[in-house]
């Protein structure tokens, strides 16, 4: 249990990205456990017909996964989606210990951005990435080709409803678990048996 | 002294016409722009920066430089004032939905231009509310 022993003590760094609209604000104020600092502002423009607000800044909040002496603190960074702020994302992600890159299954005109940003991210090429699948309910067929559109194939897809805690709960535990393995690479041991009370 | 002349402006916007009067009128001032809080830009005089990646440096800025002031307590932002050795740039909201950015070479009086840029931005209140709203 030395390993848990490590993790109990530290909060890994999530970095959730993706295209403007994608869901990364709502999926961090669904999870977060403290209140969320944000940096919204009304939108302007073309923008202003897809929705009221977007992230200028970023964002900050928390999530523990498991309890207990075992909790493992997940500090969560919400970025911008749109091109325009596209310089904070270094600055937000320094230190990352995992990325969660969201995309909207719904909104195929967006798909080539984020594979775009796939590439970009698996270019950190230590920092685990998970690729996340908004709005994509149950359709496999369409989740099929959200994953061909966005490549990143090294990577794990997942469905990622950000409206729904336990799914964006599944989705940050897939980050959580290769970030672990990823410190561990000789002795990947049972997930279960290093964050305990998993849902 | 006089201002550095400027070498790139935007849209043909009437705000143009009001960042040119600041420019005049007080000593030290390089540049200006108005943009949208959400990080676009309305109209600029600005000696060479790129008016798009500078509305969005902005508005970044801004957002953040809005949760540093809940640090000091109630109340709204009034302005972000960043001096670096070269002179100050100064970013002050305008109305609701818009922000001032004010470049300034290093010998600028902060004081003056505090005092004649929130005369500016009450006048550009006007012109940028009903464009944000479209
Ligand atoms: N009903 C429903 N609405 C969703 C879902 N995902 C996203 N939305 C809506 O889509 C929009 C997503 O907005 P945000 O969470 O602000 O997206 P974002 O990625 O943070 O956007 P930017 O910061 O502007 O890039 C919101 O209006 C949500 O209500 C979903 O799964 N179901
Ligand atoms: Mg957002």
């Amino acid at each position: 249990m030395a390993a848990a022993t490590i993790v109990a003590s530290h909060a890994f760094k999530v970095v959730v990205a993706g295209s403007f609209a994608a869901g990364k604000s709502t999926l961090i104020r669904e999870i977060s456990d403290t209140d969320v600092v944000g940096t919204e502002a009304p939108t302007s423009g073309a923008e202003a017909a897809v929705k009221g607000t977007t992230t200028v800044g970023m964002e900050y909040g928390t999530f523990a996964v498991g309890d207990g002496d075992l909790a493992v603190e997940l500090s969560l960074f919400g970025l911008p989606g749109q091109e325009r702020f596209r310089f904070l994302w270094d600055i937000v992600s320094a230190g990352a210990d995992g990325f969660l890159l969201l995309v909207d299954a719904s909104r195929p005109e967006t798909w080539p951005e984020t594979a775009a940003m796939a590439t970009r991210l698996g270019g950190h090429h230590a920092t685990p990435l998970v690729v996340g699948i908004n709005r994509v309910g149950t359709d496999v067929d369409l989740f099929d080709r959200v994953v061909e559109a966005v490549g990143a194939l090294d990577a794990p897809h997942v469905a990622c409803e950000v409206v729904d805690p336990a799914s964006v709960r599944e989705a940050l535990v897939t980050v959580l678990l290769l970030v672990l393995d990823r410190l561990d690479p000789g002795e990947a041991p049972d997930p279960d048996d290093r964050i305990p009370h998993l849902p | 002294m006089t201002a550095t002349l400027p070498t790139s402006a935007t849209t043909g916007h009437p705000a143009e016409a009001v960042l040119a009067a600041l420019l005049h009128r007080v000593t030290g001032v390089r540049g200006a722009l108005v943009a949208s809080v959400d990080g676009r830009p309305v109209a600029s005089v600005l000696p060479s920066h790129d008016p798009g990646s500078t509305a969005a440096i902005v508005a970044a800025s801004l957002g953040l430089g809005a949760r540093l002031a809940d640090l000091a307590g109630e109340g709204r932002l009034q302005e972000i004032v960043v001096r670096s050795a070269s002179g100050y740039v100064v970013i002050y909201a305008v109305g609701e939905r818009g922000v001032l950015t004010v470049l300034t070479n290093a010998a600028a009086n902060l004081a003056l231009l505090h005092l004649e840029a929130r005369q500016v931005c009450t006048d550009l209140a006007t012109l940028v509310e009903p464009l944000d709203r479209t």
